[in-house]
C-alpha cells in the first residue's frame, strides 16, 4: 500500500506528522518508538530568543478538550540550531521548524537562521493564542498574515507553510492571505481561544486566564474549516483539530487536506501517532484504499 | 536514552476504603514495572471507560511489592476522573503508564525524616519500606484530623518511628508533621510531600538547618513523560537564574535549594 505524499515538494513517508507543541522536539517520544517512522516531525513553536513560558498551572481538562497556555517556553533558535535539529536528523525525521515571532523583522530573522539547516519545511506560527503582541492576537487579521508570509518567503528556500488560527471571522480570507503572501502550503487549525474557572477558589484556573482549546471538542470545527480552506486556495492543506484514531486522519484527507497532524492525542498516549498511522493503514486496506492519495480532497458532496 | 515501558493494562487485584475517602488500589505490573520503580515515582492512569476524559491522572506510587508484581495506590478521588478511578470494581483493568518521574535517592544518608502531608503521606509509605533497609527513617504524617488517618499500620511496620500530628489535635501532636518532629535529633535527608504550605515550611527548615531535604511537588500535568512542558514548577540554578522545570520528567521530586514554591 502507498502511504507517501508529497506536501509542498517534500516526499512524506505517511501523511501523519505530530503537531508542534505536543511533541518537544521528539526525544522524549524516541524513547517509545522509532520517531522516523513518522511522516515528519512538527517541533516545539521556536522563537528568536529562548522564552521561559507562563506562570503554572499551564492546562486543564475540558470535556473531550484540553485548554493549554504554555506560552511558547522554548530554548531559542540558536539552541535549537545547535541542539536539537541534529539529533532530530540523526533519528531520520523529517523535520518541520514551526517558528514564532512578534514582528515582522522576527520572523524574517528565523526564517534566515533556519535557511541553511537542514530542515524539510517551515511552518511560520501567526497564530498561538497564548501570547499576546499588543494586546491582540498577532495574526488574526489577514493583511499581518499576508505580510508574515511575504517576509518569511523573502528570507528562505524552504518550503513555507502558515499555520492558521480558528479564531478568525472567516477562515477561507486567512487561507487566501497566506497564499497571496506566497506560503507554499497552510495548516490549521490552532487552538481556539478558552477558558475554564475554579468554582471553589472564583479564580480562572490557568495562570494566564486563558488558554488554547484542542482535542475531539473542537474537530467538527476544524473538518469545517480545513474543508472551507482547502476549496479556497489551490496550495496543500495539513489539517488538525482533535484527531484521536485513523478515521479521524481519514477525514480530514477526505476533507481535502494533504496530511494532518496529531496533537492532543500525544499527550494522552505517547504512542498515539504510531497507533493511528496503523490505523489508517487498516483503514485504506479494509476499503481497498491502494494509494492513501486517493483519499485527498475525495468528499463527495451531492 | 533508555527505553520506556509502553502503556499497559493493570488488573485491579482488590480495592478497599482508606481514611479520608481515600481509595486503596492493589495492580498487578509487570516486572519491568517493578525492576525500574524507585521511591517517589508516579504512574499515568487512563481513567477507564471515559474517552472524554483526555488527561491521564497522576498518582504517587504508595507501595511495592515486587516479589508478587503488586503495586498499591492511594486515591483521593478530587473529581470525575479520580471518582471513576475510585470505583473500578476488582477484576477490571486500567491502563497505566510508569513508573514515570525521578523518585527520591538516600544518597547514603543514615538517619532521614520522611514528611508527608494528608494525601502526600501515600509516597512516604513506599520510602520508609525502600529507604528502611539502609536507614532509620522517621516518619512524621500530618492529617487535619483523626479520621483521615490511613494505613497507620503499614507505616508503624516499615518505619523505624512513626509519628502522628493532626491540624485539630484529635490524634497524635497536636500541630503540623514538621513542628511534631521539633525534639527528634537532626537527620541526614528529608524527604517531604504535601501541601505547598508544608512543603515551603519544610522547605525553609532544611535550607535554615542547612540540610540535605527533597520535596515532590505536584502540579496540573498534561502527558506525564516531559513533551507538553504544562506541569511547570519554578527552579532556580546557581547562577540565580531562573527557569522552570518539568514535575513530571524533572521531578517530581526536586532539591530543597533549588525549586521556588
Amino acid at each position: 500500500m502507498k502511504l507517501s505524499v508529497n506536501l509542498c515538494g517534500v516526499e512524506l513517508k505517511n501523511p501523519i506528522i505530530p503537531a508542534s507543541g505536543t511533541f518537544g522536539f521528539g526525544r522524549e517520544f524516541s524513547r517509545y518508538y522509532d520517531i522516523s517512522r513518522l511522516g515528519a516531525v512538527a517541533t516545539k513553536g521556536i522563537t528568536p530568543l529562548p522564552r521561559l513560558g507562563n506562570p503554572p498551572a499551564r492546562i486543564t481538562e475540558t470535556p473531550s478538550g484540553i485548554l493549554n497556555a504554555v506560552g511558547l517556553q522554548n530554548p531559542g533558535v540558536d539552541a535549537f540550531i545547535e541542539e536539537e535539529l541534529p539529533w532530530l536528523i540523526q533519528q531520520g525525521a523529517t523535520v518541520i521548524a514551526n517558528v514564532s515571532g512578534n514582528s515582522m523583522d522576527e520572523y524574517a530573522e528565523l526564517a534566515e537562521a533556519l535557511d541553511s539547516t537542514d530542515i524539510a519545511l517551515l511552518e511560520v506560527n501567526v497564530s498561538c493564542p497564548n501570547i499576546h503582541a499588543g494586546g491582540c492576537v498577532f495574526g488574526s487579521d489577514p493583511e499581518t498574515i499576508r505580510d508574515v508570509a511575504k517576509a518569511v518567503r523573502a528570507a528562505t528556500r524552504k518550503p513555507v507553510l502558515v499555520k492558521l488560527s480558528p479564531n478568525v471571522a472567516d477562515i477561507t480570507e486567512a487561507a487566501k492571505a497566506a497564499e497571496e503572501g506566497g506560503a507554499d502550503g497552510i495548516s490549521l487549525i490552532n487552538t481556539l481561544t478558552g477558558m475554564a474557572i475554579d468554582l471553589k477558589t472564583r479564580r480562572p484556573v490557568l495562570a494566564n486566564v486563558t488558554g488554547g482549546l484542542s482535542g475531539p471538542a473542537v474537530r467538527p470545527v476544524a473538518l469545517r474549516m480545513c474543508y472551507q480552506a482547502a476549496q479556497a486556495v489551490s496550495i496543500p492543506v495539513v489539517g488538525m483539530g482533535g484527531i484521536m484514531t485513523g478515521e479521524d486522519a481519514a477525514a480530514f484527507l477526505l476533507a481535502g487536506c494533504t496530511a494532518v497532524q496529531v496533537g492532543t492525542a500525544n499527550l494522552s498516549d505517547p504512542m498515539a501517532c504510531i497507533r493511528i498511522l496503523e490505523e489508517l493503514e487498516h483503514y485504506c486496506s479494509q476499503n481497498g484504499i491502494a494509494d492513501v492519495n486517493e483519499l485527498i480532497g475525495g468528499l463527495i458532496v451531492e | 536514552m533508555s527505553n520506556a515501558l509502553p502503556p499497559f493494562s493493570a488488573k485491579l487485584l482488590s480495592s478497599r476504603p482508606l481514611g479520608g475517602g481515600m481509595r486503596e488500589l492493589c495492580l498487578e505490573v509487570p516486572d519491568e514495572f517493578c525492576r525500574a520503580s524507585r521511591p517517589g515515582m508516579f504512574v499515568h492512569l487512563k481513567v477507564p471507560d471515559a474517552p472524554q476524559h483526555l488527561l491521564r491522572r497522576p498518582i504517587s506510587i504508595m507501595d511495592l511489592e515486587p516479589e508478587d508484581n503488586l503495586l498499591v495506590l492511594g486515591v483521593q478521588p478530587k473529581g470525575e476522573g479520580t471518582r471513576l478511578i475510585c470505583s473500578m470494581q476488582e477484576g477490571g483493568c486500567i491502563e497505566m503508564l510508569g513508573p514515570l518521574g525521578n523518585g527520591f535517592s538516600l544518597n547514603g544518608a543514615k538517619t532521614v525524616w520522611a514528611i508527608g502531608g494528608g494525601v502526600g503521606a501515600a509516597p512516604m509509605l513506599y520510602a520508609c519500606r525502600e529507604f528502611s533497609k539502609s536507614a532509620r527513617v522517621t516518619a512524621s504524617l500530618g492529617f487535619r484530623t483523626r479520621d483521615m488517618i490511613f494505613s497507620e499500620r503499614d507505616f508503624h511496620e516499615s518505619a523505624f518511628r512513626l509519628v502522628i500530628a493532626t491540624d485539630d489535635g484529635t490524634a497524635g501532636f497536636h500541630g503540623n508533621a514538621l513542628a511534631a518532629l521539633s525534639s527528634h535529633p537532626l537527620p541526614d535527608l528529608i524527604i517531604a510531600c504535601g501541601p505547598t504550605p508544608m512543603l515551603k515550611a519544610v522547605q525553609e527548615f532544611a535550607l535554615g538547618h542547612n540540610l540535605h531535604c527533597q520535596l515532590s511537588l505536584e502540579q496540573r500535568m498534561g502527558c506525564g513523560y516531559g513533551a507538553c512542558l504544562t506541569c511547570s514548577c519554578r527552579t532556580m540554578s546557581r547562577d540565580g537564574e531562573e527557569h522552570y522545570a518539568r514535575v513530571c520528567a524533572d521531578g517530581p521530586v526536586f532539591d530543597a535549594g533549588k525549586v521556588v514554591l
